[in-house]
């Protein structure tokens, strides 16, 4: 006889967390994980074309790039 | 006979793979401009397209997030964390992606990010909250209210835009609206044309709220 599929059990609500201010003044501070995260996060999201724009270097060759521009 | 060594061009140092793909240059147009490894400009809608698949995947993770609270696989706590995480993400993105790369960003801007952060995760508890008292009911708008926290990511880029903008000495913005949005605040910041720097409307504090995708100009 085949087994009947039990029902998955439902995880019980819960409570909301109540973060106090020191908690959220916590993990407002942008680490360097939270960086990693937020590049991994935009190579996921963005079309390869574009993957790399998170990284961009910051130069200062202003007249070959006006020129092109 | 060994060939005479010839030095590289300028365009053959950029188009090699050891230079980064793209480059910011802080002096081009009003806030920036990327320049691809071409040496050519990036659009700005390509960029503004990019931020919107962003926001889109930011979205489509916290309402898949969300949909599990609904399903029961995890508790209230759970997705609060979880839904805290993207939150910055996006943010983070958002913020970075103005400034012209997560390299520019300087312990201000960061500082700038993570208050705006705190904010959201201030809204994202009493969100919590009202979702633990039965006030949020775990349907359709409960999805659509996650998901806005994503959208709310927007409002970062325009505010670091217009930071760039006061330290280029730039004193004037407009808001441009995207094509189709009929919010009856953004039409009428659109008319409005080009106003003193900082005094138009944060991008997202208009009717459409977070779904608000007008961009600014500055001169």
């Amino acid at each position: 006889m085949a087994k009947r599929k039990s029902k998955p059990r439902r995880v019980p609500l819960g409570k909301a967390i109540r973060w106090t201010q020191e908690e959220i003044d916590e993990f407002s501070i942008v680490t360097a994980t939270d960086i990693d995260k937020m590049r991994a996060f935009w190579r996921r999201a963005v079309s390869s074309q574009f993957r790399d724009l998170i990284d961009a270097q910051e130069v200062d060759d202003t007249a070959d790039d006006i020129a092109n521009s | 006979m060994i060939p005479p060594m010839t030095s590289p061009t300028v365009s053959q140092i950029i188009t090699s793979r050891l230079t980064p793909a793209f480059r910011f240059n802080p002096k081009l147009g009003s806030t920036g401009r990327y320049i691809g490894r071409d040496g050519r400009a990036v659009a700005n809608q390509k960029v503004i397209d990019s931020l919107e698949e962003a926001v889109t995947l930011a979205k489509s993770e916290m309402v898949t997030v969300s949909q599990r609270l609904q399903a029961g696989s995890i508790n209230l706590a759970d997705w609060q964390l979880q839904m805290r995480d993207r939150v910055k993400i996006i943010h983070t993105a958002e913020a970075s992606i103005a400034k012209g790369g997560w390299a520019r960003m300087t312990p201000s801007d960061w500082g700038r990010v993570g208050s705006i952060a705190k904010k959201q995760y201030a809204f994202l508890q009493n969100f919590a909250i009202d979702i633990e008292s039965g006030k949020q009911k775990l349907n359709g708008q409960f999805l659509r209210r996650a998901g806005m926290y994503a959208d709310a990511g927007r409002g970062t880029g325009g505010d670091v835009q217009r930071i760039e903008a006061n330290k280029n000495g730039l004193t004037e913005e407009r808001r441009i609206r995207f094509p189709g949005d009929s919010c009856p605040t953004c039409i009428d910041q659109a008319k409005q044309g080009w106003q003193p720097l900082g005094t138009l409307n944060r991008i997202g504090d208009s009717e459409c709220r977070t779904n608000c995708r007008c961009v600014f100009e500055f001169r």
